[in-house]
């Protein structure tokens, strides 16, 4: 039999065995899709020759700092209707886009500042501009060059309501991956128990831990670390104002701050050394060297295996030490004082941030008294054994007493922070000075937001005997504390002081139930990434 | 408590949605000629059980005569707690039968208990509405005036706060010097923008009573240690008045003048029964404190002076009594 060599081929097993022909067919075919690709790329990066808007939009190179750009930027949160019929740049985020035939409207956000953008096709914006301007993917950083106009009715999706941005250039500076791992309005969107209207997706804190870049970029979050600041700004220009002095202490230090085992341990070159746990011992020598009142703002390392809504293994401690005159309610009032100041402040100077942050998390606003509420912890006790619960005379509060005795309070006194004074000694560490009129209370208190602790402090034993004395009381070995002691033997005035954890203070401040919402970047037993 | 006299004592009932009618009279027989009348004692017994009845055209008199009813009902009811709380911390048992006519128990307690237990108050109030009878026993209280017909010297301690919602400016409070001798009452005040009138409330208790002239009650009974034959008065007559200050407390700018001239005539009415408030022989008593805080408001919403529609001589005793507390 004489085969066809022209069409012969090898058959695979179980198929037709293809012509010369036909294979030369699909070559042709598939060089011609080819072609069509490379075409469209082209068309894709080329403008099509009836695009009258080439040159008002575009990816722009990376900027390499190649040129100095004079251009004016107007802040998102400037844009109001006094600027309406101005040209305006603005830089921002793409949060949102939506084409609807031939218009675009464009969310724009900057920090936690949104205004709508419009790109409607026209003698000045092409329909190509218009679908460039669509398929930028979210996140994106953009500048626009747009007309501000007013609204006839407030656009209410966006910070800035009573404007709209008519769209001149769209210039992409920097671009994001169109698959994000979390949308940032699922991040942003309120938490509430009722049905709302389309998918109520709620992300994940964990999800928002690990994409943390993203999670921050929402208005709350936005808010929360912005009022953050401002309660470091707060503590520092208040105690300031007072004659306080900024110290710095070291966080590498030879032994436990504290005592106990909640201490990290690092490597310290042929040795080891311990993360601090607290500034105490320095502050009090800061004290003893005549600062008279210092304080101090840094980081806190607790080796707490505590996986609870409201701690951390690092936080930031807002620290203060003050020597007094003849009592310790000397630098109570101070203290009090100093956060009733620094809640005014937040008060009258961040309300926006916290409105934001009660839109994403509703809560009742945080109320207190001027002068700050203050009890006696015989006070409390009979406050809590009206409600049922009974303490003995050298008991300590649990976290539920805490939290009952909070609640007391604020349907008593309408008022979520209070300082509850004379803490039973047995309850209280080893340096805490006892009280003189009553053997079993101590010269120490405890500050409370919405009914948990912020701060813990008490007058300091600035005698050495009577320190070494009170330490033989507890069981403290005293070698381990010749030091601390040491440091008391060159005259030390009276002084008392206290310390807060400033991630927990803007916690409940804001009402929000969990600490890992107020530090930027949290450390626990089982998180320590990004 | 004396108890109000009256031919029936029904249950107060709240939140009722049907109207009830009391009994007018003993019998009602059914109408033998017309229609049926469905109050048929002989089948239900009307003074047993309430029935709704058809709707009727209520005289207005009534149906606020009812309200009126209501209000005194529910003041008695946290009167009585109050009464039992005071009495309580007084070591007394709680007081539940009626007490005679013309006389208060308040003098017997104080002579059966020595020390008293030192009063806690809780007290809110709005600087647009100042508490004056209280800021003036405050003030004597300060002042420390030796006179056994003023306020104990040194009694009275307070702790003034702010709350944070506070938007309106403070008075000018009264500075306390230091007590001689151990206070029997201590308030923490909290002045708060959205209080109407004042709001107490006494030691742990949970609840939380209004009126200046209920707090003035408290206060005076528990700091007066002399209850003179005068300031023996009867229940009626006492609570009558101090209702009417409290009515007096409500009266704003924007009262009408007929609802000014009603209030201020029922407390004339009142204060005249009073014998024991004579106007040239003043104590700081709970009533005349609380009359005079009541009008001094009203001289404030009024521009400094009381209004036209007060009677003669309870303007008299006004003008009489403000020069003793100022004195």
């Amino acid at each position: 039999m004489v085969q066809d060599k022209e069409n012969e081929a090898v058959p695979a097993e179980g198929t037709q065995a293809k012509s010369k022909k036909q294979l030369k067919k699909e070559a042709k075919d598939s060089a011609k899709a080819a072609k069509k690709d490379r075409k469209s790329q082209v068309a894709e990066t080329q403008p099509p020759a009836d695009d009258y808007s080439v040159g008002k939009y575009g990816n722009t190179p990376m900027i390499q700092s190649k040129e100095h750009v004079q251009r004016h930027y107007v802040h998102v949160k400037d844009l109001d209707p006094e600027s309406a019929g101005k040209t305006v740049w603005i830089r921002g985020r793409l949060h949102t886009s939506r084409a609807i035939g031939k218009q675009c409207f464009v969310l724009i956000r900057q920090q936690q500042y949104t205004v709508q953008a419009i790109l409607a096709v026209n003698d000045a914006i092409s329909k190509p501009m218009v679908k460039f301007a669509s398929n930028i993917s979210k996140e994106s950083i953009v500048d626009v060059e747009a007309e501000v106009s007013t609204v006839a009715s407030k656009i209410e999706k966006c910070t800035q309501k009573d404007v709209e941005l008519q769209v001149k250039q769209i210039w992409v500076i920097s671009s994001a991956k169109p698959q994000l791992p979390l949308q940032i309005e699922d991040a942003a969107r309120p938490i509430t128990e009722e049905e709302v209207e389309g998918p109520n997706i709620a992300v994940n804190q964990d999800t928002r831990l690990d994409n943390r870049v993203l999670d921050l970029r929402t208005p709350a979050n936005q808010a929360i670390f912005r009022l953050e600041a401002g309660v470091c700004r707060l503590f520092r220009d208040i105690l300031t104002d007072k004659g306080f002095v900024e110290i710095h202490t070291p966080k590498i230090i030879s032994a436990a701050s504290e005592g106990g085992a909640n201490v990290f341990t690092v490597s310290y070159f042929k040795g080891s050394a311990y993360l601090a746990q607290s500034p105490q011992l320095y502050k009090q020598m800061a004290i003893a060297a005549d600062f008279d009142r210092v304080f101090t703002v840094g980081a806190v390392f607790r080796a707490e295996d505590s996986n609870t809504h409201r701690h951390l293994t690092e936080f930031v401690g807002l620290d203060l030490e003050m020597a007094f005159k003849h009592h310790y309610h000397e630098v109570l009032d101070v203290i009090g004082q100093t956060f009733t100041d620094m809640f005014r402040g937040l008060q009258e100077k961040y309300s926006a941030e916290i409105a934001a942050v009660a839109k994403q998390y509703p809560v009742e606003p945080f109320v207190f008294l001027d002068p700050p509420l203050r009890l006696e912890f015989s006070e409390a006790r009979a406050l809590l054994k009206e409600a049922g619960v009974d303490l003995g005379e050298e008991d300590d509060l649990s976290t539920p007493d805490e939290k009952l005795l909070g609640r007391l309070v604020k349907a008593k006194f309408d008022t979520d922070f209070y300082i509850l004074d004379k803490y039973p000694l047995a309850v209280r560490p080893f340096y805490t000075m006892p009280d003189p009129n009553n053997p079993k209370t101590s010269n120490s208190y405890d500050m409370f937001m919405r009914g948990e602790e912020i701060l813990s402090g008490a007058q300091r034993i600035h005698d050495p005997e009577y320190l070494t004395e009170r330490a033989k009381v507890h069981g403290v070995d005293i070698e381990k504390i010749a030091a601390y002691i040491e440091s008391f033997r060159y005259g030390c005035p009276p002084h008392a002081g206290g310390g807060i954890g400033m991630e927990r203070v803007v916690m409940l401040y804001l009402g929000l139930d969990n600490i890992r919402k107020t530090s930027m970047f949290p450390r626990d037993p089982k998180r320590i990434t990004p | 408590m004396k108890e109000v006299p009256c031919m029936y004592r029904l249950k107060p009932v709240c939140g009722l949605q049907a109207r009830v009618e009391l009994p007018k009279c003993m019998y009602r027989l059914r109408q033998i000629q017309g229609s049926f009348d469905s109050t048929d004692v002989r089948h239900n017994n009307v003074m047993a059980k309430s029935f709704i009845i058809e709707e009727q055209d209520n005289h207005p008199a009534v149906t606020k005569l009812e309200q009126r009813q209501e209000i005194i009902l529910s003041q008695l009811r946290n009167l009585k707690r109050l009464v039992d709380e005071l009495s309580r911390q007084l070591r007394v048992p709680p007081s539940s039968a009626v007490q005679p006519a013309g006389s208060i128990c308040m003098k017997k307690s104080f002579q059966e208990v020595a020390p008293k237990e030192v009063l806690q108050l809780v007290v809110k109030a709005s600087p647009s509405r100042l508490p004056h009878a209280l800021l003036a026993v405050i003030q004597y209280s300060c002042d420390g005036v030796e006179d056994s017909s003023k306020v104990k010297p040194g009694c009275i301690e307070v702790k003034w706060y702010s709350h944070s919602t506070l938007s309106l400016p403070l008075p000018c409070l009264p500075t306390s010097q230091e007590h001689k001798c151990k206070p029997s009452v201590c308030i923490t005040f909290i002045w708060k923008d959205a209080v109407k009138g004042v709001e107490f409330s006494v030691g742990n208790s949970p609840f939380w009573l209004k009126g200046e002239p209920l707090l003035m009650r408290v206060i005076m009974s528990h700091i007066s240690t002399t209850p003179s034959e005068e300031s023996i008065v009867s229940d009626v007559a006492l609570a009558a008045l101090l209702d009417s200050c409290a009515a007096i407390s409500e009266l704003t700018k924007s009262s009408s003048s007929s609802s000014v001239r009603q209030t201020l005539s029922e407390a004339n009415k009142w204060f005249s029964c009073l014998d024991l408030i004579p106007s040239r022989y003043h104590r700081m008593s709970a009533s005349e404190i609380s009359l005079w805080g009541s009008l001094k408001g009203l001289c404030i919403t009024n521009d400094g002076s009381l209004p036209q529609e007060t009677p003669a001589k309870l303007n008299e005793w006004f003008t009489s009594y403000s020069r003793f507390l100022y004195a």
